[in-house]
Parts: structure tokens; C-alpha cells; sequence
């Protein structure tokens, strides 16, 4: 049972269930706030709606990656080895475990610069350039997981 | 053209031409007047006339027109744009509409107190629907609402509280003894409605019973007859306010066809009010007033031209002395303007520096189509905004939006066909050929590292073309040692330091990197060196010195984190093309069948609509992103104050001549 197909599967699944699980939390962090300043103000929903949606991206670069994993599977044949599939499953680590903090703790900064556009909204691209910080490391994270797929 | 040359202009005109000639300098709209500063000396002379009385009066008028606008907005059935877009309007039709201003205005009021009326007449039947509510707990009661005495008998309606024990009650009045008697004529679950009669003797101790437990006294002041009665005549009085509700709506309907007239006459306040801020705002004395302001170099000709031909002035212009705060009006060619939003949204360049829109424009267009980077999406997108640029009718800001869009799109597109992306693999999903190869360059799906190897090189020029524009800065600011200090240095280093990883970048040609790699070494040194004798110049010390030199160094660390954030362009292109190549996979699972193409045209739309929404969304942030921190953050003097020509701003109408 514990064969090389069953690490790749078990890799692509963490990548993208912790990783959407990341963004899942980010973005209801960041909704929940949004949703109190378009209570406000519904003029602002277009401004708060960008800052909500950008910790999804977590969630499709675990997407990516476990499609990435699908797909060298595909490319390797019906039976893979153990030591294939291992590093497999370790490759989607690092956008899984990545992507689930960053996008929590996105979604924090991004309900936070929501707070920003409450108060101004002429100040919208300040608040997505303090989200966008946090958004780098998952960026190398997905990288990572890239780079280590391509070196099965 | 980059940042627009200012002049100061200076006008002294008579008293009796200022208003005119503010209104005439308005509809030129091209100078920027400056709030004046009477000096202690000319206090005596001049003065700033603030004309309150005119503004108060103004502002009403503008607040009539206001809510009356807004009353009417929802009967409002002229067709509307997409895009909000003032009314073009010509100077004729303009003055019919402002000749009869008062007219408007009365309607204005009319229309104001109709659904004041309006208002009333609704909290009217709120308060009759409040009334019946009331009554239905009462609908029990027996005897006429107004009954309150017979001859030795009194009738008093009250409540209890749910909770009350009226057995309780009743058996302590039989204890003692009164004329009294007392019948539930209803409950619900918070109160119990009691109709009591008590003998005029006994009312005050049944009372006091009563009261220890709770009884609330209720009055029917004003009604007459049965509770059903009573009852029937407020449903029937609520019909009739809804008969007339429906009736002021119908007028407010008709009057919905003055908004157009409403509109126009506000606006002309608007300019009228703006005119007598203005008023205020200039230095104005007996006979004469006198006024400051910035004007763009390039009208300086015609403006005096058309004040000393038509108007009684003493005008004259001269260059921006060196401490004054200059006004900043970027202007630049059709791509370099597409993007100054962009960098005005981070904040404007400093008059003393370079614009960066022209320099910055390619850039961010490039990026975004790198990580969008499919030519199906950037054909529509190219396609959809064009058509919007150049036939529809626009305000500036959306119209320069628009054309950004666009050209996003064709950078989109170009990426896209170099990558072999169209709607992801759509051609060979749809060709039953999966490995067939569309790319006129390279695929980044099936070769990450060297796109990364890429990514990472383009970061490498977007920064040294933002160390040039510093030096382009310094130039302008003659300060030409500080050139080879502060970026000839920074160059020999940061090269010497991309030289020294090359061989370490995934994806690139060994051979090259090999080769170049050794001299990296001696570049890093020589700009180190460079940088640790320079850097610490400005302080006084020596010890600030060093510390200066030391800390510059720290920027190498800034610099390679600055050249990995461009991994994102791979990051973010990628995604697009995974998941379109998802979509196109999951849409063809039915096969050539008809429910197979129609379960395939179903997920092709909305797969490529979400996928195209959240990755177009990502691309823009992250471009604007990669300028904002990756690049200003190596030359940009931001802090412009922008240049405000005093001009009609008006909310609904632009005026033709």
C-alpha cells in the first residue's frame, strides 16, 4: 500500500488541502472585515473586495502544485518507486505548510488594511502593497515545491 | 515631456473686471491660484474680501438642488452609460438652462416639500399600523372605548404583566371587601389586559392592590365607539394614505423629467461658488486686485496673449524661484501616460526629480502580460478595452485606464504567443494532440528554471534602469559626483555580485556563468571598496563615516532579496496557464459528444472567466507591486504637490464652447 503512487498522492493532497485551507481562513478573516466596512460604506466594496481576494492565491498555488505532482506522476508511468513518490510527497510540502500560514496571516494584514480603507480610502494601494508582503513567501514557496518536482 | 515646466504668473487687474475675469481665467482652466499672502506693509491696501453672505446663500442653493436630485434619483429612467461620464453641453443650451435658474430652483423646493409630504404621509401610516397593533389586544373589550364613569362606577383599562397572579388579585380585593370587579380581555406573552370596574368609593385601595401588582393604566384618549370600529377606521385611513403615497410618487415620477435642468443648474452654482471662493482667495484692494499663480510653460504665450488683448492688466511671469513649492502636471506620450495613475496612486515625483511614467510604462506592461501571459486572454482583454477606448465616451481617469488595459492586453497577448498559451492548451486539447508545442519561444509550463533564470534577469534590469533614472535625478539636480558615488558604485557592485551567483541560477548557460563568475569576485570588491570610502560621506565623524560605508553594504542583502521577488513573474504565469490547462482538461472529459460540447462550452466560459478574473487581479497588484518597492525604491522623489488648475469642476456637465 505504501508505494510510490500513494506518496505522490498523499504530496499532492497536503500541498493543496493545507495550502486552500490557508487561504479558506485568510480570506474569511479578510471578508468578515470587508463585509463590516461595505456595511459602512457600500461604495468602498470594489477597494475592500481586492484586499479580501488577495490571500487566495495560496490556495491556487497549492492548486498548481498538486496538479504539478498529477501531472509527473502521469509522466512516470503507472508504477512509481518509493523513493520517487517520497520526494514527491516532500515537494509539496513547502507550499502546503507555507500556504497555510501565509494565508492566514495574509488574510490578518489584509483585514487590517481594510481597517485602512474604512477610514480612507484614497490610501487602497498602501494596504495592498502591506498585503503583498506577506504574499512573497508563499511566491518562494511555490517555487521551491516547482523546483523540487522538476528534480524527479 | 516627462514633469511639465511651471511659471509663476502674477495679474493685477481692476477691481470691477473680477469676477468676470475669474470666471474667463476658469474656463481656461490652466492656472493654479495661489492662496495670497498679504504682507504686513500692503495689509493697509490690500485685503482678501470673503464674501460669507454669497457663500452661505450658494450653499443653500446647492443643498436644495442637492436633495432634490437625490429625491428623484430613484424615478430617474434616462439612460444611463456604463461608465459615468459628465454631459457634454454647449454654451448656448447652457445659458437657456442657467437664464431660468429661479425656475429651477422653485421646482427644486417644490420638489423638496412634495416629498416632505411624501415622508409624512409614510410615518402616518406607520403610526396607524402601530395603533391597530395596540388595538387587537384590546379587541375583546366589550363597551365603548370612551367609557370611563357610569354613575358610582368607575372603568379603568389597564395591564398586568404576564407574570402578575391574578387570581391572586381577585382574591385579595374579596378579602377585603371592595366594590370592585375586574375582567381579562386578553393576553399575550409579555402583559394580560384587565377592564376594571371599581365603585367610586373603593377605587383608590383596588387601585393600590392592582398597581403593587404591576397594573399599568391605559388610556383611550381620542377614540370613540367599539375597538373594532376603531379598528376598521384606521385600516380604512391607511388605504387612503397609500392611495396618496402612490399618488405624490406619481408626481415626483412626472417631476423627474426637470432632473436633466436640475442637474445643469447645479453645476452652475457649483462654478459660481467656486468663483467666490477664488474671490476670496486673492489679494483685492480699492480699485485693483491682484493674484499669484502657477501656470505650465508652454501656455505662457497665449494666456498673456489673451489677458493684455481683452482685459485692462498688468500681468507678468517669471521662473520658479528655488524654495517654493512647485506644482507637479506630469504629461507624457500615449504609453508613457497610460500609467501615471499608477504612480500617482504611490504619490507624485518631486518637481526637482525626472518623471519616472515614461521609463516605468514599458516595464509595467511587460510584467503584467508575463504573469497573465496568455494570448487568448490578452486578445479579449485587448479587444474588449480598445473597443471601450476608442468608442465610448469617457472621463479622463477611466479613459486612461482603459487604454492601460488595453495595452496590458497586447502585452498579454505577446507573452502568451511567445509561451504557446492560448486559453492554456486549449488548440492541442481541442486537436487531440497534447505534446503539440505552440510556442514561438519557450514553455515555461514544461521548463520552469529557466523561465525562473529569466524572471530573475528581467528583475536584474528593471533595477539597474531605476539605478539609471537616480542618476538621471542627480543629473537634473547637477549634483554630478554624487553619480558616480551613489549608482557608478552601486552598478560595479551589484554587478560583481550577479556575476558571483550566476552559477548557482537554475537554468542558465554554464558556460557563460563559468566564465563571468571569477570577475565577480574583483567587481564586488572594487564596488565595496567604492561604496565603504563614499557612503558614509554625509557624516561628521569618523566613526559615522565607517558606519555609513559598513551599512551600505547591508544593501547587497536588499538587492538579492529585491531580484528574487521577480521569481513571481514565473510564479504568477505559471498559475495562469496550470489552471487554464485544468479548465481545458475538465471540459473535455464528455467528449466529442452534444452534451460533451455543451458541458465543455459551460466549463470553458466559466473556468477561463475566474481563472482570467483572479489572475488579471493578481498580475495588476503585483506589477504595480514590482514598481512601487522593486524599483522607486531605488531612485523615486515622491511628494509632488499636483498642480490644481482653477477650472470648472463641475458633477453632470462639461461645457462646450
Amino acid at each position: 500500500m505504501f508505494d510510490g503512487n500513494f506518496f505522490a498522492i498523499l504530496g499532492a493532497a497536503l500541498a493543496f488541502f493545507l495550502a486552500g485551507a490557508g487561504s479558506a481562513k485568510g480570506v474569511s478573516i479578510a471578508g468578515e472585515a470587508a463585509s463590516g466596512v461595505v456595511a459602512e460604506d457600500s461604495d468602498k466594496f470594489v477597494s475592500v473586495m481586492i484586499l479580501e481576494a488577495l490571500p487566495s492565491t495560496q490556495g491556487i498555488y497549492g492548486f498548481v502544485i498538486a496538479f504539478m505532482i498529477m501531472a509527473k506522476m502521469t509522466e512516470l508511468g503507472t508504477a512509481i518507486d518509493a523513493s520517487s513518490g517520497l520526494v514527491l510527497l516532500i515537494a509539496g510540502l513547502p507550499i502546503g505548510i507555507v500556504g497555510l500560514f501565509s494565508g492566514i496571516y495574509q488574510g490578518r494584514v489584509g483585514a487590517a488594511s481594510i481597517g485602512i480603507i474604512a477610514k480612507r480610502s484614497s490610501d487602497l494601494v498602501k494596504g495592498i502593497i502591506l498585503t503583498l508582503m506577506v504574499e512573497l513567501f508563499a511566491i518562494f514557496a511555490l517555487l521551491i515545491s516547482i523546483l523540487m518536482i522538476g528534480r524527479v | 515631456m516627462a514633469i511639465v515646466d511651471m511659471k509663476k504668473m502674477t495679474l493685477i487687474g481692476l477691481h470691477d473686471d473680477r469676477h468676470r475675469l475669474l470666471a474667463r481665467l476658469m474656463e481656461i482652466g490652466v492656472v493654479d491660484i495661489v492662496d495670497a499672502e498679504i504682507d504686513e506693509e500692503l495689509s493697509g491696501i490690500f485685503s482678501k474680501e470673503i464674501n460669507k453672505d454669497d457663500l452661505i446663500e450658494l450653499d443653500g442653493k446647492l443643498h436644495t438642488l442637492e436633495t432634490a436630485i437625490s429625491v428623484l434619483k430613484p424615478y430617474d429612467d434616462r439612460k444611463k452609460p456604463i461608465f459615468k461620464v459628465r454631459k457634454d453641453m454647449n454654451h448656448h443650451d447652457y445659458m437657456g438652462i442657467v437664464l431660468k435658474r429661479h425656475d429651477v430652483l422653485a421646482i427644486a423646493r417644490n420638489i423638496n416639500s412634495v416629498k416632505e409630504g411624501f415622508d409624512n404621509t409614510k410615518s402616518a401610516i406607520n403610526r396607524d399600523a402601530n395603533s391597530i397593533l395596540t388595538l387587537n389586544s384590546w379587541s375583546a373589550l366589550s363597551i365603548p372605548m370612551e367609557t370611563e364613569t357610569t354613575r358610582n362606577t368607575l372603568v379603568t383599562n389597564g395591564m398586568v404583566p404576564s407574570a402578575a397572579d391574578i387570581d391572586g388579585i381577585r382574591a385579595k380585593i374579596e378579602e377585603e371587601e371592595l366594590a370592585c370587579e375586574f375582567v381579562v380581555t386578553g393576553s399575550d406573552s409579555d402583559q394580560s389586559y384587565l377592564t376594571v370596574y371599581t365603585h367610586t368609593d373603593d377605587e383608590q385601595s383596588a387601585m393600590s392592590i392592582l398597581k403593587r401588582n404591576g397594573f399599568a393604566v391605559m388610556s383611550f384618549s381620542g377614540y370613540t365607539g367599539s375597538v373594532d370600529e376603531n379598528i376598521g377606521k384606521l385600516r380604512n385611513d391607511i388605504e387612503d394614505k397609500k392611495t396618496k403615497t402612490h399618488g405624490i410618487e406619481d408626481n415626483l415620477r412626472d417631476l423627474s423629467q426637470n432632473l436633466d435642468d436640475l442637474e445643469v443648474a447645479f453645476d452652475y452654482y457649483t462654478i459660481r461658488r467656486e468663483i467666490s471662493v477664488t474671490e476670496g482667495e486673492v489679494a483685492s484692494g480699492k480699485r485693483i486686485f491682484f493674484l499669484e499663480g502657477w501656470i505650465p510653460a508652454p501656455v505662457e504665450e497665449s494666456l498673456v496673449k489673451e489677458m493684455t488683448e481683452k482685459w485692462t492688466v498688468d500681468i507678468s511671469v517669471r521662473e520658479p524661484a528655488e524654495d517654493e513649492e512647485i506644482p507637479v502636471l506630469v504629461d507624457n506620450g500615449f504609453i508613457g501616460d497610460s500609467v501615471q495613475d499608477i504612480t500617482a496612486m504611490y504619490s507624485l515625483p518631486s518637481y526637482k526629480s525626472v518623471d519616472p511614467n515614461p521609463v516605468m510604462a514599458p516595464f509595467f506592461l511587460l510584467f503584467f502580460g508575463l504573469m497573465l501571459s496568455d494570448a487568448g486572454y490578452g486578445l479579449i482583454m485587448a479587444a474588449a478595452c480598445g473597443a471601450i477606448y476608442f468608442f465610448m465616451k469617457l472621463e479622463d481617469t477611466m479613459k486612461r485606464f482603459m487604454k492601460m488595459m488595453m495595452l496590458c492586453g497586447l502585452a498579454t497577448m505577446f507573452w502568451g504567443a511567445l509561451f504557446g498559451s492560448w486559453f492554456g492548451n486549449l488548440i492541442p486539447v481541442l486537436a487531440g494532440t497534447p505534446n503539440l508545442d505552440l510556442a514561438i519561444w519557450f514553455s515555461p509550463v514544461s521548463n520552469p528554471e529557466y523561465m525562473l533564470m529569466w524572471s530573475l534577469f528581467f528583475g536584474v534590469i528593471h533595477i539597474y534602469v531605476g539605478l539609471g533614472l537616480k542618476a538621471a535625478n542627480l543629473l537634473k539636480q547637477k549634483k554630478y559626483l554624487a553619480i558616480i558615488f551613489d549608482v557608478v558604485s552601486w552598478y560595479v557592485f551589484f554587478t560583481g555580485a550577479v556575476f558571483l551567483v550566476m552559477p548557482f541560477v537554475p537554468g542558465i548557460n554554464m558556460d557563460l556563468a563559468e566564465t563571468l563568475s571569477p570577475y565577480g569576485s574583483y567587481l564586488l570588491m572594487a564596488g565595496g571598496a567604492m561604496l565603504l570610502l563614499t557612503q558614509g560621506r554625509k557624516s561628521k565623524n569618523i566613526f559615522g563615516k565607517i558606519i555609513g560605508g559598513l551599512a551600505a553594504l547591508y544593501d547587497l542583502i536588499q538587492f538579492m532579496s529585491d531580484i528574487l521577488s521577480y521569481s513571481r513573474l514565473l510564479a504568477l504565469g505559471l498559475a495562469t496557464s496550470v489552471i487554464a490547462s485544468i479548465v481545458n482538461e475538465m471540459g473535455s472529459m464528455g467528449g466529442f459528444s452534444f452534451t460533451g460540447i455543451i458541458v465543455f462550452v459551460l466549463v470553458f466560459v466559466l473556468g477561463h472567466s475566474i481563472n482570467f478574473a483572479l489572475n488579471a487581479l493578481g498580475a495588476y497588484v503585483h506589477s504595480s507591486r514590482l514598481q512601487y518597492i522593486e524599483f522607486f525604491n531605488k531612485f523615486f522623489e515622491g511628494g509632488g504637490k499636483e498642480f490644481r488648475p482653477f477650472r470648472r469642476n463641475t458633477k453632470y456637465i462639461r461645457i462646450k464652447d
